[in-house]
């Protein structure tokens, strides 16, 4: 049950699945990066698999992250079963996802 | 019905996933595939962090796919507290993220992405028997 960050230029994929064994590495990662920039963030989710509760739950704390920097978390090419649990849990309501 | 017993512990989802999903695997599509992994990591990890804390106990998984009514059940046992995952109350998801409480969304993806689920405590343990019907194979099983 793999899971990674990876920089595209410009993007960062996401690969794998986000589950209780990997969202902390998940939460780290995304974490650090918004302490660092001061532009929107650009995630690439073609090649996500699987996200739990505590996937979402980062999600939610990256997002608020955002917030506060006055910054837009995009999410873009989220797969359809991905996107009915963003749907299924209201979080399409919040997050900037781009088809 | 098939039945695995494994101490609750995080590191054993892998085995608990794999255990379940050996049961599914033909039966139906990606997205109820995808519907019962999330159930299995929920009420499993939902085991492993409260019931037993701070020791450990064990954690029994019992699931059987029924061909004629193409349905899956599920029994998640422990002998940890007592905890009825349906006195959980529904987090508000309309809210904004601003407003956004963090954490409480496991057990209600477990009963959106169900049919039924029961709760009993009998003798010392926790058993929450889970049912979920599969849309038939090439019927309309995309949409939401």
């Amino acid at each position: 049950m793999d899971f990674n960050m990876v920089n595209c230029g410009g993007a960062w994929a996401l690969e794998g699945r986000i589950d209780a064994l990997s969202s902390d590495s998940f939460q780290t990662a995304i974490m650090e990066l918004i302490g660092q920039t001061e532009d929107n963030i650009v995630l690439d989710c073609q090649k996500l698999e699987f996200v739990s509760s505590a996937g979402l739950r980062v999600f939610l704390i990256a997002q608020k992250a955002m917030g506060e920097k006055k910054l837009t978390l995009i999410l873009r090419e989220v797969p359809t079963a991905i996107n009915k649990i963003f749907a299924m849990t209201g979080f399409d309501k919040f997050l900037k996802i781009e088809s | 019905m098939k039945t695995l017993e494994v101490v609750a512990r995080l590191e054993q989802l892998e085995k608990v996933s794999r255990f379940v999903m050996s049961e599914v695997n033909c039966q139906c599509t990606d997205e109820e595939r995808m519907e019962i992994s999330l159930v299995v990591e929920e009420l499993f990890v939902n085991i492993v962090k409260y019931a037993y804390d701070p020791q450990f106990g064990k954690a029994w998984i019992s699931c059987e796919y029924d061909k004629k009514q193409n349905a899956l059940t599920l029994i998640f046992q422990d002998e940890g507290v007592p905890f009825n995952p349906l006195n959980v109350q529904n987090p508000d998801i309309h809210s904004d993220a601003e407003h956004r409480k963090i954490g409480t969304l496991g057990i209600y993806l477990v009963k959106k992405c169900m049919d039924s689920i029961e709760y009993a405590h009998r003798g010392a343990c926790n058993v929450v028997t889970l049912k979920k019907v599969f849309r038939p194979v090439g019927g309309e099983s995309f949409g939401f």
